[in-house]
């Protein structure tokens, strides 16, 4: 049941406090993550204070903004919001689901055994009849590259 | 005329370079999408698909919640 996803959360941090005290902040968020959600954390991003788009309710125009990727359970992520919302000095957060990063690896593995299932012979085929084409022409040699064209060849030559 | 305006019509942006993922972190692509006043321009006019028009909703709503993106600029 529970299946490993992959979740963004980002939040942003007054800009009122510290900087010392912010980036504990993000530890915090960081140690939360590992311990109360049981997740893997794959990359930090902080941003650091950036301009808002528009004034917040609490009258702020700039905040510190970071971003972490990492792998959760879908039961636990919940426990996430409960973090932000006991501290005040987080003002805006979101977190949701990649749903494309969590497609990317397994079609990719799937992809390439097919993919070389289906050149492999189409090329095969091609380049031996080609080789053997090639060469067969000049001296007749050429016989453990492609054993099972041989014959087709010599039978089209002795036609030609 | 008529027909002539019927036959220009635009492809999608995002289907020509094969776009699965619109980051919302990512706004001065999402920018394009956007009016100046900040509204979302509508895919009859951008010539976006209605799969990739929706990623872009979802990608310009999910930056103006973070204040990336303005709900509005008077």
């Amino acid at each position: 049941m529970g299946r490993r996803r992959i979740y963004e959360t980002l939040f942003i941090v007054s800009p009122r406090i510290d900087e010392e005290e912010r980036e504990s902040i993000v530890e915090k968020v960081k140690a939360y993550i590992e311990e109360r959600v049981g997740g893997e954390i794959r990359s930090v991003d902080r941003w650091g204070i950036k301009k808002l788009a528009y004034r917040v309710r609490k009258g702020f125009a700039e905040g510190d903004y970071s971003v972490i990727l990492f792998d959760a359970d879908a039961e636990t992520v919940l426990g996430l919001e409960r973090l932000y919302n006991v501290t005040p000095e987080i003002f805006r957060w979101q977190t949701f689901r990649r749903e494309d990063l969590e497609k990317a690896p397994s079609p990719k593995k799937t992809d390439k055994p097919e993919e070389a299932a289906v050149a492999v012979p189409e090329e095969a085929p091609t380049e031996s009849t080609d080789q053997a084409l090639e060469e067969a022409l000049p001296d007749n040699s050429v016989v453990p590259n492609s054993p099972p064209d041989k014959p087709e060849d010599k039978s089209d030559e002795k036609k030609a | 005329m008529r027909e002539r305006r019927r036959r220009t019509r635009k492809k999608c942006r995002l289907c020509a370079s094969k776009t699965k993922y619109i980051d919302y972190k990512n706004t001065s692509m999402l920018r394009d999408f956007i009016t100046e006043k900040g509204k979302i321009i509508p895919k009859r006019i951008t010539g976006n698909c209605a799969k990739h028009q929706r990623l872009v909703k979802e990608a310009i709503q999910r930056a103006r919640h973070v204040a990336l993106l303005p709900y509005t600029k008077e």
